[in-house]
């Protein structure tokens, strides 16, 4: 009966095989062809298979002290340490950002004589616990505010950047400082970030394929997103490359009833392959609208999914007045999207909670965590993907070394243009 | 044809080659599809076991009249005298020599676990084809499981790239 000998296997019997691997072993295994990478994506077969460790990374204020966990759905099978605490002094570490697996916190220091603030950085990989800690910052005044940024993605470099701003009185972003581990030193920005049009607010940010997306807004002006790259060009000194992109709809410049609405305006990012999202709820709070945008090119936002809330949250009265703020407030906020894992994280202020919204089944359930305490007041959550690359090995510099970058002036370019054109002409 | 033979009830299973097997019911119920077909009333006469051949289905007849469990009047004979321990180590190194085929048997015999929905057969065959080719190259494993690398030479750059830690 050699007819019925089999030399191929349909693709659950292989999902079966695979399902046995162990994590590592399956990235591995996901090399082998398209189709088995693409496995893990799909709703059949995707619980069946081991799963990179995801969830928030949240910080919540633990009565004195700011304290740290991962919260998953579902539970992780591989134990992440979200308490961070395999890092020196982690009692005091600030969590700054999460990119592609690595965390970014901080620590700060006071000079009393001086009345200056230094930050201490630390970055890790919780996964492979391994942790380095930079340079230290230059000092900055006291009661100096900070929004610092990671962007790191193991596909493209080992290496990473850590984008450190201060925030003005108006909570504006002004000096800039780089951190970039390929030279191992802080780049002082100030004066090319201020020469710039745009400035930008402690919003979500996102860094995909070599490029760090952040809100933008002029005073009193509509929201962009700014968008730099070309960060490899700092190890010769030179600025990133900056640029704008329209938001796809910003409820502010039109606001519901012309009643000023509150925390709606504040969208969130995602991302997939090659694509850039960015969530909204309506002005009503009864529906979130997720964009996608192909972050090759040409920068046209298409609308991917509208997803009901009311459904979700069995109401039909979701927003409400805040007489404090005097403005429309959403019962929820958006903490993260991840259209790759089909889930949308939900902040829910009534009930203190963070949940998970299902995209594909409109399923919203509380985030499977036993330590989920409601007490918590939650400051902050980052969206985490696990990465076990290891951190690129570099040469820290004990003593602070600031280099002042250069301005891309005239003879730059000029040099730059003669290059081109030397290179061209080679060719 | 159910029948009765020494106080069991017995089954007939076909296979697509027109070959039959008269196997206990225990034995064939070790079939979750094939106990969904008896419990529905489906059973009275031959069950035809489509997409196993003989070859296929007698090895996995064979597998399900060792791992029966042993209840009854003979069976709780059997357990008294040896420890539990010993059974299951006894069950493994028979699965372990059950399992030396080739290639095309495997492959047929997770396709026929999977369609009767064995567990036990599913996860050994399963298991067994991990434990051969997970130390392999990613070509030997493309070529012991017949698919073909279709990556560009850049976009498998990137996937590689990207899961570097798993090839440490």
């Amino acid at each position: 009966m050699d007819h019925m000998e089999v030399s191929v296997l349909p693709d659950d019997l292989i999902v079966e095989i695979l399902s046995r691997l162990p994590l590592k072993s399956f990235c591995r295994f996901k090399c082998v062809c398209k189709p088995w990478l693409a496995f893990s994506f799909d709703p059949n077969y995707r619980k069946k298979l081991p799963k990179i460790p995801t969830g928030l990374f949240c910080q919540y204020q633990d009565f004195d002290k700011k304290a740290t966990k991962l919260l998953s759905q579902p539970r992780n099978v591989e134990k992440i340490d979200g308490a961070l605490s395999f890092l020196p002094d982690h009692p005091q570490l600030e969590l700054m950002d999460c990119c592609n697996g690595l965390v970014l916190c901080m620590r700060r220091s006071m000079d009393w004589s001086r009345r200056t603030i230094t930050c201490h950085f630390i970055v890790c990989n919780t996964a492979t616990r391994e942790w380095t800690r930079l340079p230290d910052t230059r000092p900055y005044q006291e009661h100096a505010v900070f929004e610092a940024m990671l962007a790191f993605n193991p596909s493209c470099s080992p290496q990473f950047y850590v984008f450190n701003f201060k925030r003005n009185t108006f909570s504006f972003l002004s000096g800039l400082q780089v951190f970039s581990s390929d030279l191992s030193t802080w780049l002082v920005y100030d004066a090319w970030w201020s020469s710039g049009i745009h400035t930008v607010v402690g919003y979500p940010h996102l860094f995909i394929d070599g490029s760090l997306y952040l809100f933008s807004m002029r005073h009193n002006s509509v929201k962009r997103i700014l968008v730099l790259n070309g960060f490899e060009a700092m190890s010769s000194r030179m600025p990133p490359n900056r640029q704008t992109i329209k938001l796809p709809h910003d409820p502010s410049v039109e606001p519901a009833n012309g009643l000023p609405v509150g925390l709606y305006t504040r969208g969130y990012f995602g991302k997939s392959p090659g694509a850039m999202h960015y969530a909204l709820p309506a002005a009503d709070g009864l529906a979130i609208r997720i964009w996608s945008l192909d972050v090759s090119g040409p920068y046209k936002w298409t609308v991917k999914y509208r997803l009901s809330m009311s459904d979700a949250f069995g109401r039909d009265d979701l927003a409400y007045y805040g007489a404090a703020q005097q403005c429309w407030n959403c019962p929820y906020e958006i903490a993260a999207i991840d259209l790759e894992r089909d889930v949308v994280f939900l902040f829910d202020y009534h009930a203190n909670k963070l949940c998970s919204y299902t995209i594909s089944t409109g399923e919203l359930q509380e985030l499977d965590d036993i330590e989920q305490d409601h007490e918590h007041v939650y400051e902050k959550f980052y969206h985490y993907v696990a990465c076990y690359s290891k951190l690129p090995a570099y040469v820290p510099i004990p003593q602070p070394c600031l280099l002042e970058a250069k301005r891309p002036d005239w003879r730059t370019w000029h040099s730059k243009v003669l290059a081109i054109v030397a290179k061209s002409s080679w060719r | 044809m159910a029948t009765r033979e020494a106080g069991k009830k017995m089954i007939m299973l076909k296979s697509p080659d027109g070959m039959e097997f008269e196997v206990e019911e225990a034995v064939a119920m070790e079939s979750q599809t094939i106990r969904k077909m008896i419990e529905d009333d489906c059973a009275d006469t031959a069950i035809l076991i489509p997409n196993i051949n003989s070859k296929i289905l007698s090895r996995v007849i064979e597998y399900c009249n060792k791992h029966v469990p042993t209840t009854g009047a003979t069976g709780a004979a059997a357990s008294d005298t040896v420890a539990p321990a010993a059974l299951a180590e006894d069950l493994k190194i028979w699965d372990a020599e059950f399992i030396k085929v080739n290639r095309a048997t495997r492959f047929n015999l997770i396709q026929a676990a999977s369609y009767l929905n064995i567990k036990g057969l599913l996860d050994l065959t399963s298991q067994t084809t991990i434990d051969t080719i997970s130390d392999n190259s990613l070509e030997e494993i493309r070529s012991f499981l017949s698919t073909k690398n279709d990556y560009l030479p850049e976009e498998e750059q990137t996937i590689r790239r990207e899961n570097q830690w798993a090839f440490q």
